[in-house]
């Protein structure tokens, strides 16, 4: 028997009306954090950024003392020099783990609120479509920075705390920007692909299958193309290697490295790509959850 | 009445394409409870989906509040609670947290949607189980949860649409003892959508009758459940058909409504003091006699055919 007996209470407090899709980014992470699979796959990120961390302490602290009995074994390591390489590498090679960290997170993300009724829901309150589309695709944004963007941010800083210098400061300022650049680069075309299938597909399983079935389509056509036609520049229609190209021109001392031309093609056609992926899966994503707020 | 209506709807039609759903319908809500009748397919969701802002209209004009749709539609949906017909569930989180997400939603802060999360699902009965995830919960379970969400923010408008079903008996009278509660004790008008007319009955005050995209009846329910003049119920303990047969032959119209119960209509010039006369005459005794009420499904019925 209940010790007391609750009634209906009157609010007094004040309501809010602006920055409802921060609640809606709280949530997500809150939901996100519960599952087991996608803190395996954080924590597999931060072991990348902990071997980068050694990295920079090993090339700033051991191999700028000439005195370091250590220095002459690192010298034969050519992998182990900070330069943009280094940063560009890290974004890159983050990008696989942004894909299953997004696949897990964000397939469901939509689906599951048509399938549970939700949207219903949402919408009966204080709420528009506008709010829901930034609050999810915010909170992709937000993991995905925290992956690529951020942490390769703390390591340039870092790298200028212990290589502390006119010349690092004039080599690693554009670093960040180019990072960040690269990062949302690789974030917003995976994020909005995967809310776009969320939206249009039944289940999360669905959704994941049908982006995994997407990239690799695209792979393959980019190169079957290319290949018949004897034209390797063609290979810039698939859309992770139109990131990379991207990538390559946001990190411009990388092209010391690796060259000006990707294949013969400009940063254009490549932009092109990525925005287009953008509009189409942004469109998809826009009309199905406005759809959802006003049917008719 | 003095005061603007709460819901103001003046010639709304609502097409799904070519389809009209709501045809031309203008209606004026001034508070209290009202129960929106319609036998299944009558657009009543759709009506209530139109003053939530979720299908626009063709034509015509719907305020809420004095504010317009869907130009408003923030406004309104700030004063409005709304428990949809569909199961809702978020099966991964637990009615706590799912209510706070939502009371925040709703623009109040973490505090306060927390605190409130707690009351909400103490009012409805599930204060036992809040913690628990969503998926473990019976459809009972849900739809007191879909009635806490709705009334989260405290809105000024509760819309509640098929609020009891699949409930058994006995969770659909505590469902609608606590819609009836939150109307009566806290001044919040509502607007429930049902096709079952004794949920209608037991909470509502007026009722507005949806046939065939119109509206085709709006009635207050006092008047439809009072005393009708001259009409009576009566059993007698025995020679049911003999009594009646005496009744008809003095005049009265009488019917059999079920076995033993007999519906009488006097007129003006009789008193009821005949019934009994008559039973004294025929050796028998009246063992129950009250006036005859009114009745929804009579008058629904009528509305609808009428139509």
């Amino acid at each position: 028997m209940p010790i007391y007996k609750q009634q209906y209470r009157q609010y007094s407090g004040v309501s809010r009306h602006h920055f409802r899709w921060v609640v809606i980014i709280e949530q997500e992470l809150h939901l996100a954090m519960q599952s087991r699979l996608l803190k395996y796959l954080m924590l597999f990120g931060l072991l990348h950024v902990l071997m980068r961390l050694a990295q920079i302490m090993i090339y700033d602290i051991i191999m700028q003392d000439p005195n370091n009995p250590m220095t002459q074994a690192f010298l034969q390591l050519d992998f182990i020099v900070v330069n943009a390489r280094t940063f560009f590498d890290f974004i890159r090679m983050q990008a696989t783990l942004l894909l299953l960290v997004f696949l897990v997170m964000g397939s469901g993300m939509v689906c599951n609120d048509f399938k549970n009724n939700l949207m219903e829901v949402y919408f009966a309150k204080p709420l528009n479509w506008k709010d829901y589309v930034l609050g999810k695709l915010g909170a992709l944004v937000l993991v995905g920075l925290c992956l690529t963007a951020i942490p390769g941010t703390l390591l340039v800083i870092l790298h200028n705390l212990l290589l502390p210098g006119w010349n690092t400061l004039q080599e690693t300022w554009t670093f960040p920007f180019a990072m960040f650049g690269f990062s949302l680069l690789i974030i917003l075309p995976t994020a909005l692909s995967i809310l776009a299938a969320s939206c249009l597909m039944s289940s999360e399983s669905f959704a994941a299958a049908a982006v995994f079935v997407l990239v690799v389509t695209n792979g393959v056509f980019a190169s079957t193309l290319s290949g018949i036609l004897f034209d390797p520049r063609y290979m810039i229609i698939s859309t992770p290697l139109a990131v990379y190209r991207l990538g390559l021109a946001l990190f411009t001392s990388e092209t010391r490295y690796i060259g000006q031309d990707f294949m013969g093609v400009g940063w254009q056609p490549a932009l092109v790509n990525v925005l287009l992926v953008c509009v189409v899966a942004g469109s998809i994503f826009i009309l199905r959850v406005r759809k959802a707020e006003v049917a008719v | 009445m003095g005061t603007s209506p709460l819901i103001e709807i003046t010639g709304l039609t609502v097409r799904y394409g070519s389809f009209c759903a709501l045809d031309n319908l203008s209606l004026e809500i001034h508070g209290g409870t009202i129960g929106l009748l319609g036998p299944n397919g009558a657009w009543k969701s759709t009506l209530i989906r139109t003053l939530l802002g979720y299908n626009r209209a063709a034509s015509g004009t719907v305020k809420v509040f004095g504010y317009e749709l869907p130009k408003s539609v923030i406004a309104v949906r700030q004063r409005i609670g709304y428990m949809p017909e569909r199961e809702v569930n978020s099966p991964k989180i637990s009615a706590v947290n799912f209510l706070n997400y939502l009371g925040r939603l709703a623009g109040m802060r973490q505090v306060d949607a927390m605190e409130r999360s707690h009351e909400a699902l103490n009012y409805v009965g599930l204060g036992e189980a809040r913690y628990r995830k969503m998926e473990t919960y019976s459809t009972g379970m849900l739809q007191r949860v879909k009635l806490a969400q709705a009334i989260i923010h405290d809105p000024k408008l509760l819309l509640l649409d098929e609020p009891t079903n699949g409930l058994d008996p006995r969770g659909r009278l505590e469902i609608l003892d606590l819609i009836r509660e939150i109307a009566a004790e806290r001044k919040v008008s509502l607007l429930l959508s049902s096709h079952l007319l004794p949920d209608v009955q037991h909470v509502c005050d007026r009722v507005i009758v949806l046939h065939q995209s119109k509206m085709v009846d709006d009635m207050d329910m006092a008047a439809l459940t009072a005393p009708r003049s001259g009409y009576y119920e009566l059993r007698v303990r025995d020679d049911h058909d003999g009594y009646a047969a005496a009744l008809e032959e003095q005049g009265v119209s009488c019917s059999h409504h079920r076995e033993d119960l007999i519906h009488v209509r006097l007129e003006e010039t009789q008193s009821p003091r005949l019934l009994f006369e008559l039973a004294v005459a025929r050796q028998t005794q009246v063992r129950h006699l009250e006036p005859l009420r009114g009745d929804l499904a009579e008058a629904f019925m009528k509305s609808i055919s009428g139509s």
